[in-house]
C-alpha cells in the first residue's frame, strides 16, 4: 500500500463523511423534522406520538450517532409514503438509473472520442466546423431544455420513439441521447484541443519521419497521451450525469433514483429523501475512487 | 501587357497545404454577436422596467397562452405571447434576466473572492494551510451540490439565497484549485523573491504583486463560470428548487410551460432559447477571452 493510495481512500472517507454530516444537517437545520413531515392538521398528541417513535425527541448528537449508525449498517428505516423499508425502494431505482447512464456513456465515448478527433486531424476544414459548432451548442442548451425539445420533435412530432416510461429498449433512446449530448460535447471539445497539443509535439513528427502511417501516428502515438487529459473530465463524468439525470428522468418519467429524491421531496418523505441522497453521493465518490484506481494502473507514471 | 498585379491576381489560386499543423492559435476575431447578445442581456437586466411592456406579474386569464406575434394568431400586444395565466412572456424574460444574472454576480462575487482568496493564500503559504484547503476543495467538488440543494429546499423552502449558496460553493472550489496552481508558478519568481528581500509583508507581496498576475485569470475563469451558473440556476429551477414564484427566472419558465409544450411550445421553448443562447455566447466570450489573455488556461475549467 502506498502513502498516493491511501490518502485517496482517506480523501474518499472524508467525503462520503461530509455528504451523510451534510444531509442531516440539512434535515435539522430548521428545527424538528417532524414540523416538515407531518401535515398541518396533527393534533399535538399526534405530533408527540410521532416525535417520539422517530427518535426526533432525543438530544442532536444521539440522533446523529443513530443516523451514523444506520448509514454503516444500511439500516434507514421506513418510508413515509411507501410504508417499506427504505432500501427496498431505492435498490432498483439505482439500477435502473444505472442503466440509463451506462448507455449514455456508451454513445457519450462511441460519438465523441471519433468526433473530436476528426475535429483535431481536419483541423479548420468544414469537419472541424461542424463539429465544433455541434458541440458548442450541445453545451449550451441545459439538459431540461434539449429533453423537451428532443420528445416534442422525435416523438410528438415524428411519433418515432416513446417519450416517456421504459417499457421496451425504445424507451431508453431518448433519455440516454439527452444525457449524452451534453456530455460528448465536452468530450469533443477537450479531445480536440488536447489532440491539436499533442500532433505538434517533437516524438509525433519523429514519427511521421519514420514513414509510419497517418492513422498509426494517429492512434497508437497521439492519442494515448492525447487522452490523458480526459481523465480529468472522466472523473467528473459521473457527477455531470447525476445532475444531467435529475433533471432528464423527471422529463421523461424515468424510474431512476434522481427522479425517486425529487418525487420524494414533493412528498416531504424525509427518511426516502435523506436515505436516497447518501446513497447516490456514496456511489458517485465510490465511482470517482474507482476511476482514480484506474488512473493509477493505466498511467504508468504515477507509481503505487 | 498585364500589370504585375492584375498578373498576380490572374494566377491560379493553389493554397498551400498546410502540413504543419500550427501551435500558434490564429489571432481570433473579436465575436460580435456574443458582445452584442451580452449588451442586450445587461440593459435588460439594468433597466427590464423600461423595456418591459407589462408588469411581470399581471395575471390576465382571458389572454392565456397566446401565441408570439410572428405565428398565426399572435399580436404585437404581446409580441413573445402569453403563458397559462397570461402574464406577458417579454416582459417576465426580461425581468426573468434580471434574476439570473443577479444569481451569476452575488455567486460570482461570493464564490470568486473566497476561492481566489484561499487559492492565493493555499499556493502562497504551501505546507499544512495548501494540504487543507486543497482537500477542502476535492471534497467541495466531489458533493453532488444539486441533491444537496434539493435536500435543503425541502426542509427550508426555495430561496434566492440557497441557489447562490449552491453554486458559490461549487465555485469557490473551483477557483481555489486554478488559482493555487498560478501562485505556486509566481511565487518563484525572482521579483518575489525581491519583493521578501526587501522587507515586504506577505499581504503585500500577495495583493500588490501576484494578485495584478492572476487578475487575468480571474476573468477569463470568472466568464467561463457564467455559462455553468446560468444552467446549474436553470435546473434547480425546474426542479422547483430555484428563485420561488412569482418571481420571473428562465428556468422556472421552463418549468411551468413544461406541460402545455404540445399545444403551446413558446411558453417553454423562449426561456429555454434565452438561456441556450445567453449560455452559447458566454462561452463564446469566455474562449475569447481566454485565447487572448491567457492561452495558458486550457481544459475543463
Amino acid at each position: 500500500m502506498s502513502r498516493l493510495l491511501l490518502a485517496r481512500l482517506a480523501q474518499t472517507l472524508l467525503t462520503l463523511f461530509t455528504t451523510v454530516t451534510f444531509v442531516f444537517a440539512a434535515g435539522h437545520l430548521s428545527g424538528n423534522p417532524a414540523d416538515v413531515i407531518l401535515p398541518m392538521t396533527t393534533t399535538p398528541a399526534e405530533r408527540a406520538a410521532y416525535i417520539h417513535l422517530f427518535g426526533f425527541d432525543k438530544p442532536l448528537y444521539q440522533q446523529y450517532a443513530i443516523y451514523l449508525g444506520g448509514v454503516a449498517t444500511g439500516n434507514f428505516g421506513d418510508s413515509i409514503t411507501y410504508r417499506r423499508p427504505v432500501l427496498e425502494i431505492i435498490i432498483p431505482r439505482l439500477f435502473n438509473t444505472a442503466k440509463l447512464a451506462a448507455l449514455a456513456l456508451l454513445i457519450t465515448l462511441v460519438v465523441g472520442i471519433p468526433v473530436g478527433a476528426a475535429a483535431a486531424v481536419w483541423r479548420g476544414r468544414w469537419v472541424d466546423h461542424l463539429a465544433m459548432g455541434t458541440a458548442v451548442t450541445g453545451q449550451s442548451i441545459p439538459t431540461f431544455a434539449s429533453a423537451i425539445l428532443l420528445i416534442s420533435v422525435v416523438s410528438v412530432w415524428l411519433r418515432l420513439l416513446p417519450a416517456s416510461g421504459m417499457e421496451s429498449w425504445q424507451s431508453y433512446i431518448l433519455p440516454a441521447v439527452t444525457i449524452a449530448w451534453f456530455m460528448a460535447a465536452g468530450i469533443v471539445r477537450l479531445l480536440r484541443s488536447s489532440l491539436l497539443d499533442v500532433l505538434d509535439a517533437e516524438y509525433i513528427k519523429i514519427a511521421r519521419a519514420k514513414g509510419l502511417s497517418e492513422a498509426v501516428v494517429l492512434w497508437k502515438h497521439a492519442f494515448r497521451n492525447a487522452t490523458i487529459p480526459l481523465t480529468t473530465f472522466v472523473g467528473l463524468i459521473f457527477g455531470i450525469i447525476l445532475t444531467s439525470a435529475v433533471t432528464v428522468e423527471i422529463v421523461y418519467n424515468w424510474p431512476g433514483i434522481a427522479s425517486l429524491i425529487y418525487s420524494s421531496i414533493l412528498h416531504r418523505d424525509y427518511p426516502l429523501t435523506q436515505a436516497a441522497v447518501t446513497a447516490t453521493a456514496a456511489i458517485i465518490v465510490l465511482l470517482n475512487l474507482g476511476v482514480d484506481l484506474l488512473y493509477i494502473v493505466l498511467d504508468p507514471r504515477v507509481h503505487l | 501587357m498585364i500589370s504585375e498585379r492584375l498578373r498576380t491576381w490572374l494566377r491560379p489560386r493553389t493554397a498551400p497545404r498546410r502540413r504543419r499543423r500550427s501551435a500558434a492559435p490564429r489571432p481570433s476575431r473579436r465575436p460580435f454577436l456574443s458582445l452584442t447578445w451580452a449588451l442586450i442581456i445587461l440593459v435588460m437586466a439594468i433597466v427590464p422596467g423600461l423595456l418591459a411592456p407589462y408588469s411581470p406579474l399581471d395575471i390576465n386569464p382571458i389572454a392565456s397562452r397566446q401565441p408570439p406575434a410572428f405565428m398565426a394568431g399572435g399580436s404585437w400586444a404581446h409580441p413573445l405571447g402569453t403563458d397559462e395565466d397570461g402574464r406577458d412572456l417579454l416582459s417576465r424574460i426580461i425581468f426573468g434576466t434580471r434574476t439570473d444574472l443577479s444569481i451569476v454576480a452575488v455567486s460570482l462575487l461570493l464564490g470568486g473572492a473566497a476561492g481566489a482568496s484561499f487559492g492565493m493564500l493555499a499556493g502562497y503559504a504551501g505546507g499544512w494551510i495548501e494540504a487543507v484547503t486543497m482537500r477542502a476543495v476535492d471534497v467541495s467538488l466531489a458533493l453532488p451540490t444539486i441533491l444537496l440543494a434539493l435536500t435543503v429546499v425541502a426542509v427550508s423552502g426555495p430561496s434566492f439565497w440557497l441557489v447562490v449558496l449552491a453554486t458559490a460553493f461549487v465555485l469557490w472550489a473551483r477557483f481555489a484549485r486554478l488559482l493555487r496552481g498560478e501562485v505556486v508558478v509566481w511565487r518563484e519568481r525572482d521579483f518575489i523573491t525581491a519583493a521578501k528581500a526587501a522587507g515586504a509583508p506577505d499581504s503585500r507581496i500577495l495583493v500588490r504583486h501576484i494578485l495584478p498576475n492572476v487578475l487575468n485569470t480571474l476573468i477569463v475563469l470568472s466568464t467561463l463560470q457564467i455559462g455553468w451558473i446560468i444552467i446549474l440556476e436553470g435546473s434547480l429551477s425546474f426542479l422547483g428548487a430555484g428563485v420561488p414564484a412569482p418571481t420571473p427566472s428562465w428556468g422556472a419558465m421552463v418549468a411551468t410551460g413544461r406541460d402545455t409544450v404540445q399545444i403551446s411550445w413558446w411558453v417553454a421553448g423562449i426561456p429555454a432559447l434565452m438561456i441556450s443562447l445567453t449560455v452559447l455566447a458566454s462561452n463564446v466570450l469566455g474562449d475569447w477571452l481566454r485565447d487572448r489573455l491567457d492561452p495558458r488556461l486550457r481544459g475543463p475549467a
